[in-house]
């Protein structure tokens, strides 16, 4: 009768340590799934950010070529206001264009027909593990009362 | 068993709201691109969603987006976006406008749901016609619900129909009782006069003013495509409409610096040429004191009544543009 007993607690030691042991391989297999979907959610979302980033510094009002009352020429940035608006978005960085970009460098390269380039917005992130950069190209107007036209590209690099 | 049921549901509400943040976060990003992409008109199919509620809020120049009751919102400090306060739907138009005062200073968003309807009442031809137009589309989903109507008896009032009175002459909507077929519609009007815009709500049988501190003025320059005009017909009420519009006041100081930064430029390509440019450049109230005067009124333009100037100012802006631009020279924008 006690020996009969012995053997059915030993059995249900056993069951009990089997059962906690599949929980252990459960939850291992869990973390992991979590850790590696959270770093694609992050992949994601710095892909994300890129694209809105790019989007947005594409259609600034603040580069964009206007046309007086008609719309403004797709993808062209003028010179004349690009080069007060890296000083304008340097000033306003934390007060406005944060909110726009948050950590970014964004930089024009002039590619003809001289080769310039301008840092229009940059605040990195000292930690940053990711970066993700974006180019698109664009025309440059230069005004003169008969406008120039350069060509050249945006890049826009996100952090997180 | 009862440990693994309780974790299984627990771990169904957090995948829900979990869901609820993403699909706001994708929202958010459709938005953004429609937002950019000036003078285009989206439809997006939110028939997944026609179970929940979305809602756009707005206070103190900072928006924000989600789904009641589920998951995180989303906050946006820097697009105007007019919608209604809160919408159930299966569709949503994405309409977006470009605001010039006198230049480009941001795009408006106009969030339109698919079960909206406007009827516009008053003797304003030219905006009817013009607003009639610009709402159709060829496409079926992507054309606005509007109808001009002559009384307030024409409407028709639908169950889980938005709707919206537009009353272009200012006294049409609420210089009477609301008529029978509109009590507890829920129905939201707004009416232009020549002091400004007011807005209402439907409540139990009265018109609800929702703005208390007196009309607000329509801060733009007329014209056709009038964004802040559209602003108003689209927003929920009157803190919504408001609110937005101090997004792009915000924006238009920045905007504003950096012309005056492009006038320096022009003034200085003309300081050894000289000619007729450069006279118009320096004559006095030139460009550069209006652009000045401008940033400076945009900044501290918060109230209704503090804004009023910026027209004065912009339209000087265009004039002097304009000046410019006959005389063959660079011009501002």
């Amino acid at each position: 009768m006690k020996r009969k007993a012995q053997a059915r607690m030993t059995e249900t030691i056993a069951v009990i340590f089997i059962f906690f042991i599949l929980i252990l391989f459960g939850l291992i297999f869990y973390a992991r799934y979590s850790q590696s979907s959270f770093v694609q959610k992050q992949e994601e979302l710095l892909a994300k950010e890129a694209i809105d980033s790019t989007t947005k510094a594409l259609f600034l009002p603040e580069l964009i070529c206007s046309k007086g009352e008609a719309e403004p020429e797709d993808h062209c940035l003028d010179l004349m206001k690009l080069r007060t608006a890296n000083e304008t978005f340097r000033k306003y960085l934390t007060d406005y264009y944060f909110n726009i970009f948050s950590y970014a460098r964004i930089t024009v390269q002039e590619v003809y027909p001289d080769d310039r380039s301008w840092i229009l917005y940059e605040r990195i992130k000292t930690n940053a593990t990711r970066e993700e950069p974006t180019y698109f190209s664009v025309s440059l107007r230069e005004e003169t009362p008969d406008p120039v036209y350069g060509f050249g590209y945006i890049e826009v690099r996100v952090f997180s | 068993m009862l440990f693994f049921a309780g974790l299984v549901i627990k771990q169904k509400a957090v995948s829900e709201q979990n869901l609820a943040t993403d699909v706001v976060s994708i929202l958010d990003s459709i938005f953004t691109s429609a937002g950019v992409s000036s003078q285009t008109k989206v439809f997006l199919d939110t028939s997944g969603l026609s179970s929940y509620t979305l809602f756009f809020n707005c206070q103190d120049r900072v928006g924000e987006l989600g789904i009641k009751g589920q998951g995180q919102s989303i906050q946006n400090a820097i697009d105007p976006i007019f919608a209604p306060a809160e919408v159930q739907t299966t569709g949503l138009i994405l309409w977006s406008l470009p605001y010039n005062f006198p230049y480009k200073v941001i795009d408006f968003l106009y969030i339109i749901p698919a079960n909206a309807k406007y009827y516009l009442l008053g003797a304003d031809n030219d905006f009817i016609r013009e607003f009639t137009n610009s709402t159709a589309d060829e496409s079926p989903r992507l054309n606005i619900n509007t109808e001009f109507i002559s009384s307030l008896n024409e409407v028709k009032a639908t169950s889980g129909i938005l709707l919206r009175l537009v009353d272009l002459q200012g006294n049409l909507i609420v210089s009477g009782p609301v008529p029978t077929n509109l009590i507890d519609s829920s129905a939201t009007a707004v009416t232009f006069t020549a002091g400004g815009i007011n807005f209402y709500q439907e409540n139990k049988g009265q018109w609800v003013l929702s703005n208390q501190d007196g009309p607000l003025p329509l801060i733009s320059l007329g014209g056709e495509r009038d964004a802040a005009k559209y602003g108003a017909i689209f927003s929920s009420d009157a803190d919504n409409y408001w609110c937005n519009m101090q997004k792009a006041f915000h924006r238009l100081q920045y905007v504003t610096e950096v012309y005056s930064g492009k006038e320096e430029e022009i003034n200085d390509f003309y300081t050894e040429s000289g000619g007729v440019c450069k006279v118009l450049l320096s004559s006095q109230d030139n460009l550069r004191s209006s652009l000045l005067t401008l940033q400076t009124q945009a900044q501290s333009c918060r109230y209704a009544y503090s804004c009023i100037d910026m027209i004065k100012t912009a339209t000087r802006i265009k004039t002097l543009d304009n000046q410019l631009w006959e005389s063959h020279c660079i011009r501002l924008y």
